[in-house]
């Protein structure tokens, strides 16, 4: 690939990509796109989250699915680190623990393409440990 | 943390929480002298002088949802431990300003990591927020920001995987070219 070390060649760059994009209509909605947050607070850096954002963000665009993946602050699951949230249009939000590249991988097959339940869900009704 | 950019990502987030709207990365490098200055600064709800003295305290955290805080303790002592040293400066309701010195050639500082990756993260998973990173070394500096990023993107959210993987390569390609990317001469 090319290098990319100017704002103009970026901006060329971001044409193009948006023009491929403007074929397929879901693009230009972010509502209609999957929504993937990574917790990112010292717990999560410490267990290795940007490592897993990462190969989401890499991933994701490989394989062509359309996301949007952004860092949230700690959720409070310290203990399940890295955690992510993967939000599906017209479904509830579901957190994951434990998500190491791997996981993340079966994650993007099973859960976002193929819509199964993949281990290591943690239930959204949770109280901190004092 | 094993990494500049790793203490980067947890520092702003620090930034993040406190509410600011503004923050400002710099990473200076002096290559004669062998020091690496980070400099964060934040126009967030900042500390009281009471708080501030806590903040380096590990056992000390204003979040609810634990107990414990280790950002600021870990990279003190990542910078201690080349023989820097570490500089909080806050006011309530004024932001906070952290600089953080390392000796670049000290056995014990830690590598870059991966910095491009790192800040493409930080800048686009945050468009409401104005982040801005520059890296002076010498003659050369380089700047990016969410702002220049924004004009650029348009429409196109920065944080679709698609629009990340062209933003890391630019931040890559900038600091690479110029050989930025490893702390070691």
């Amino acid at each position: 690939m090319t290098k990319i070390t100017s704002l103009a060649d970026l901006k060329k760059l971001k044409e193009n990509l948006h023009a491929q994009m403007k074929l397929r209509d879901n693009s230009q909605n972010p509502e209609a796109l999957i929504q993937i947050r990574v917790a990112m607070a010292t717990c999560g850096i410490a267990s290795g989250a940007k490592d897993v954002m990462d190969y989401l963000v890499e991933e994701l665009d490989k394989r062509n699915i359309e996301a949007i993946v952004t860092q949230t602050g700690c959720m409070g699951y310290c203990y399940a680190e890295p955690t992510i949230e993967v939000l599906i249009p017209g479904k509830e939000p579901v957190i994951f623990g434990w998500v190491d590249v791997k996981k993340a991988d079966t994650i993007i097959e099973k859960y976002i393409r193929n819509n199964e339940l993949v281990e290591g869900i943690i239930p959204n009704k949770f109280i901190s440990i004092e | 943390m094993n990494s500049i950019a790793l203490h980067i990502i947890d520092l702003v987030n620090n930034s993040i929480r406190a509410k600011a709207t503004r923050i400002h990365i710099a990473l200076t490098r002096d290559t004669q002298s062998g020091s690496l200055e980070l400099r964060i600064r934040d126009n967030g709800t900042g500390m009281t002088e009471e708080v501030r003295k806590q903040a380096l305290d590990p056992f000390f955290t204003t979040r609810k949802s634990r107990k414990l805080g280790f950002g600021l303790p870990f990279i003190k002592m990542s910078a201690e431990q080349t023989g820097g040293f570490l500089i909080l400066d806050s006011q309530a309701g004024k932001g906070c300003n952290l600089s953080v010195h390392f000796h670049t050639g000290s056995i014990d500082m830690l590598p870059m990591g991966d910095l491009s990756a790192a800040l493409c993260q930080l800048l686009c998973s945050h468009p409401d927020i104005e982040i801005s990173f520059d890296w002076k070394e010498d003659s050369f500096d380089f700047h990016v920001s969410t702002s220049e990023l924004l004009d650029i993107f348009e429409d196109l959210p920065i944080s679709h995987v698609k629009s990340m993987n062209l933003i890391r390569t630019y931040i890559h390609d900038n600091l690479e070219t110029h050989k930025m990317m490893e702390v070691h001469p």
